[in-house]
């Protein structure tokens, strides 16, 4: 195809296309701007103020978990959290944590959805600098008795992405849960969380360093396109059928080929960097795409930032400039880099790792440059498309929202339901059928893969005895019934499995998936989950050193899931010759599960 | 002056670090050749070709990296008599190169590692693996005892060798099958074997027996501390298990 | 209804990574071609309403998703110019999984490679075709072929 865009065409596509931007929020920009905003920068306030970006409605609530701890390097704030796991040959080592949801994405192509669910979560990691060395899934599925049902679709999809995308990539899946309830039947949760490792001198951040005025803006990856284009506002909407056309677009396609050979090349340009003592700084693309990623990581080192969309490499000619801008095509990473190396680290990737050859036209390419004036400009083809201030872009306005004040607790909601019951078979049986798909050795680090105990267990660094001990948690039964107590459970059931294993819990992650915040009784169970993390965790003195919150995760009838609160704990061990597991089960054709993942 | 090992990487490769880890751990002086430097290939005594996903398995599991401008190289090289060792994606590629179990004259392919059975699944499960023929048929068990049982994990979603019916004759009569799946007490079974593998065969061999092709990975139960119930004290860092393959090939390497 | 016989085109309508690695591995080989495609092509023995099959076909979940997928009927059971089909000599899929399509008796999966020249037509050397068939989309030592220049 080679119809060239007018733009006249892509105006129409704005007024066709269904913005999540609230009538308040549009007319702030205009305010701001003094001026109506540019289709571009429509999109681009669209995806930057959306709920995944700016966590505009949890934020409040999130700051009251405890985030600080010996232990901790990094809390939340950058793609991922950070932890001190120990010393080994003069050299400080840490552990690098991210946790993420794709859920939304999941419930409509799950393959894809969860595919990509993965690759983003590994890009989280890769991009502080780290080796990937470890893969966690949290899954919540509907009732899967019905062979022909959606819910048996989804439940045997995901998984299957997540182990077509793990497995290619190398990084062994070391934990994980998953559970059935019939809360879930029309929103299924997908929950990843990745391990990295670091040595703490060289952990890449995701802010331009204070001598970046005039840095380059590397992107490198996959050749933009219009297949994820609208994702960041899709996934903080409800789905419903009558959507279903506009969700279509939101379709992300998972190229863990690419991702393998991304990952590996940006492990080869880290260690250059490294080798020439010199400080760049990297975020993955998500949610808001080129825009996103560039504005936060220039806003936050106090920059501006200028950016040429013409120069961003397309899979088809004449991409209209808002979905260069926010499309969110994956396997792509964005570098700030001093001139005086971008030509070594075009030739690593271009070259060296032969980036067009593995996907078609994926390649490295300077597509700007750092500014010390605070705005945020995009041109194409010579039109400024876009002209803002980088603060007012990148800080979201708060949402206040009210919540019920009656207690959330659901007894009503307790199981006895006959699919509840029914589910049970599913829920009590050994997971084996479901983690037998799952790679979780690749590397020859791993001590205890999946199955093995209630926690994995990598060594991941060669010749040491230190050991990163991960596990997941999270009762969707209880969570039901008394969120509050659901979410502090989980804390102490992720504990409890990183201590079965005979390591000390360093750092916790949560995601939080809940209903309709602007729904009072669906708000309410989001806050009573914040306050059970917060006190389990403030009495364990255990930290948050990372999460996210995926809201809107409601049936057609508009009906919260059951309330899920998903913690990760991850547990540092000084010696692994002293951990302690089981054995793993036997294949089972009469498992239950086995009828989903024969 | 020592045999130096290159350890392929092609685009996909996942496994690369493990294998090299094990290489030199048993003495090996082993280090990375990448895709773009397949001209270097010609100066090294011995291949190895790690597991992974090769051009993610696109077309057919090995088929697109058995083109690659490296597998020349490969190709005369054990026409040469060097030793090469595929492992799980690096069996399927030399299957698909024709290497192994190299009975066609003109280096086509007469068998392949393709989808499990009956489930056409990815499978990652703890196995073992027995070496089904003679050690010195192949020089790189050479050093292995009779009936070596070694432990291993079988992760791949095309693992089950198969092949036209006569050529299977061919495989079994001409000793091809270097190991088959086992149970952990040595025991041969079709229950032992995970993916429905013709002959249960877990590894192949070519005429001259200085190639293997074995599908299920030994570098990842290969130290101590990849397997439980030698995960103890003070050797928890030390190669074992698996690693015997790698001594034996190392060994093969030297003395070639 | 007596069963007919059918041939099923499923196509992905979102960007296809396996024809572009198909294109770039034809090159490395010396065999010029300009583009490939790629799709999954069934012949099915179907004792349903031959008006509904599509629609029957897009109600099943295992092979189809609106979100990716583009469903065809092909009129004939041969490769188009240009096209190969390879399959596995030992996969036979008896019946095929999950809703909508329990009036399909017999199915079988083949893969599809369709190559183009320079200018855009269907490649039409034998020479092209037999190599790119031989030499990369068929193992022959597990697989037949089908094509047609």
């Amino acid at each position: 195809m080679h119809t060239k865009r007018s733009p006249q065409r892509s105006r129409i596509l704005i007024e066709l296309d269904s913005l999540a931007l609230s009538a308040g929020e549009r007319q702030r920009i205009a305010q701001a701007l003094g001026r109506p905003p540019t289709p571009v920068e429509l999109y681009a306030f669209d995806a930057q103020w959306s709920e995944h970006c700016s966590y505009k409605s949890s934020r409040a609530q999130l700051r009251r978990l405890p985030t600080e701890g010996e232990r901790v390097v990094l809390g939340p704030g950058e793609d991922a959290g950070i932890l001190y796991l120990g010393e080994h040959a003069g050299e400080r080592y840490c552990v690098v944590v991210a946790h993420e949801s794709h859920n939304h994405p999941s419930q409509v192509v799950p393959f894809e959805g969860a595919a990509t669910g993965v690759g983003g979560i590994v890009r989280d990691v890769l991009c502080m600098g780290a080796r990937v060395i470890g893969l966690a899934d949290a899954l919540r599925f509907g009732d899967v008795r019905d062979p022909a049902s959606h819910q048996r679709h989804v439940a045997r999809s995901v998984v299957d992405g997540i182990s077509a995308y793990g497995n290619a990539i190398g990084v062994p899946n070391i934990a994980g849960d998953v559970s059935f309830h019939e809360g879930f039947n029309e929103n299924a949760l997908v929950n990843v969380i990745a391990l990295g490792l670091v040595k703490e001198k060289e952990i890449v951040r995701s802010f331009v360093p204070p001598n970046g005025a005039g840095w380059a803006l590397l992107l490198v990856g996959k050749a933009t396109d219009a297949s994820g284009f609208g994702g960041a506002s899709f996934s903080s909407l409800s789905l419903d059928a009558e959507n279903e056309t506009a969700n279509k677009g939101a379709v992300q396609v998972p190229d863990p080929f690419l991702k393998n050979v991304l990952m590996r090349a940006t492990y080869r340009l880290f260690d250059m960097l490294h080798a020439r003592r010199i400080t760049a700084a990297c975020k993955d693309l998500g949610a808001g795409g080129v825009m996103g990623c560039s504005a936060e990581l220039c806003a936050s080192g106090g920059f501006g930032a200028r950016i040429e969309l013409n120069l961003v490499n397309a899979a088809v000619p004449g991409l209209p400039p808002e979905v260069l801008a926010v499309g969110e095509t994956q396997e792509r990473m964005l570098f700030a880099l001093p001139p005086e190396i971008v030509e070594e680290a075009l030739r690593i990737f271009n070259e060296e790792f032969t980036l067009p050859e593995i996907a078609y036209n994926a390649r490295a390419v300077v597509v700007g440059s750092v500014t010390r004036e605070r705005r945020y400009v995009l041109t194409h083809h010579g039109d400024t498309v876009m002209d803002v201030d980088i603060e007012f872009l990148t800080k979201a306005p708060f949402v206040t929202l009210s919540a019920a004040s009656t207690s959330s607790c659901h007894p009503e909601r307790s199981r006895g339901t006959d699919a509840g019951n029914a589910l049970a078979r599913y829920n009590n049986c050994s997971r084996e059928p479901l983690y037998r798909r799952y790679d979780s050795v690749v590397r020859g680090c791993t001590v205890l893969p999946r199955g093995y105990a209630d926690a994995g267990v990598v060594a991941p660094i060669p010749g040491s005895r230190l050991g990163v001990a991960l596990a997941v948690a999270g009762d969707p039964d209880l969570g039901a019934r008394d969120p509050q107590r659901a979410a502090e459970d989980a804390v102490r059931e992720a504990v409890r499995k990183v201590l079965a294993v005979g390591a000390q819990p360093i750092g916790l992650t949560d995601c939080l998936n809940f209903g309709n915040p602007n729904k009072e009784d669906h708000y309410a169970d989001f806050i009573a989950a914040v306050d059970g993390l917060e006190r389990a965790a403030r009495s364990l003195n255990l930290p948050f050193v990372s999460g996210n919150v995926s809201l809107y995760n409601e049936d057609s009838a508009g009906n919260a899931i059951p309330a899920s609160a998903i913690v990760a704990c991850i547990g540092a061990i000084d010696d692994i010759s002293r951990i302690d597991g089981g054995r793993p089960d036997e294949p089972d054709a009469a498992n239950p599960l086995a009828e989903i993942y024969p | 002056m020592s045999k130096r090992i290159a350890v392929l990487l092609f685009p996909g490769t996942n496994s690369e670090e493990e294998t090299l880890r094990i290489l030199r751990d048993c003495g090996g002086d082993a280090e990375f050749v990448h895709w773009t430097h397949a001209s270097a290939l010609r100066q090294y005594a011995a291949y190895v070709l790690p597991g992974g996903f090769a051009h993610e398995d696109r077309i057919r599991a090995g088929a697109i990296a058995a083109h690659d401008a490296m597998m020349e190289t490969i190709t005369a090289g054990a026409g040469e008599g060097k030793l090469v060792l595929g492992i799980c994606n690096g069996a399927q590629i030399l299957l698909e190169a024709g290497l192994a179990p190299g009975t066609h004259p003109a280096r086509q392919a007469t068998a392949a590692f393709t989808h499990n059975a009956p489930e056409r699944h990815f499978i990652c499960r703890h196995v073992y693996v027995k070496l089904a023929v003679e050690p010195s048929r192949c020089a790189i068990t050479a050093s292995l005892p009779e009936d070596a049982l070694i432990p291993a994990w079988a992760a791949h979603g095309d693992g089950r060798l198969a092949a036209r019916e006569e050529e299977l004759v061919t495989i079994e009569n001409g000793r091809h099958v270097a190991f088959v799946y086992a149970r952990a007490d040595g025991t041969v079974d079709d229950a032992a074997t995970p993916n429905g593998s013709a002959l249960g065969c877990a590894a192949l061999t070519n005429r001259d027996g200085n190639v293997l092709a074995i599908m299920p990975h030994a570098e990842r139960d290969a130290w101590n501390l990849n397997h439980l119930a030698r995960l103890t004290g003070k050797d928890v860092l030390a190669p074992s298990g698996g690693s015997v393959l790698f001594e034996s090939f190392v060994k093969a390497v030297s003395i070639s | 209804m007596n069963p007919r016989d059918e041939t099923v085109e499923i196509r992905l309508k979102v960007p296809d990574n396996a024809a572009y690695t198909a294109l770039v591995a034809l090159r490395h080989l010396g065999i010029e071609v300009g583009r490939v495609e790629h799709a999954i092509v069934w012949t099915i023995s179907d004792r349903g309403d031959p008006a509904t099959l599509v629609s029957r076909i897009e109600r099943n979940e295992t092979l189809f998703n609106p979100n990716l997928h583009v469903v065809s009927v092909r009129s004939q059971s041969l490769p188009l110019p240009g096209e190969i089909w390879t399959w596995e000599v030992d996969r036979d899929v008896r019946r095929l999984p999950g809703r909508g399509v329990e009036d399909v008796s017999y199915a079988k999966p083949m893969t599809s490679w369709r190559l183009f020249d320079r200018e855009g037509l269907p490649a039409a050397e034998h020479d092209v075709l037999d190599r790119a068939c031989n030499e990369l989309f068929r193992n022959v030592a597990i697989e037949d072929s089908l094509f047609c220049f």
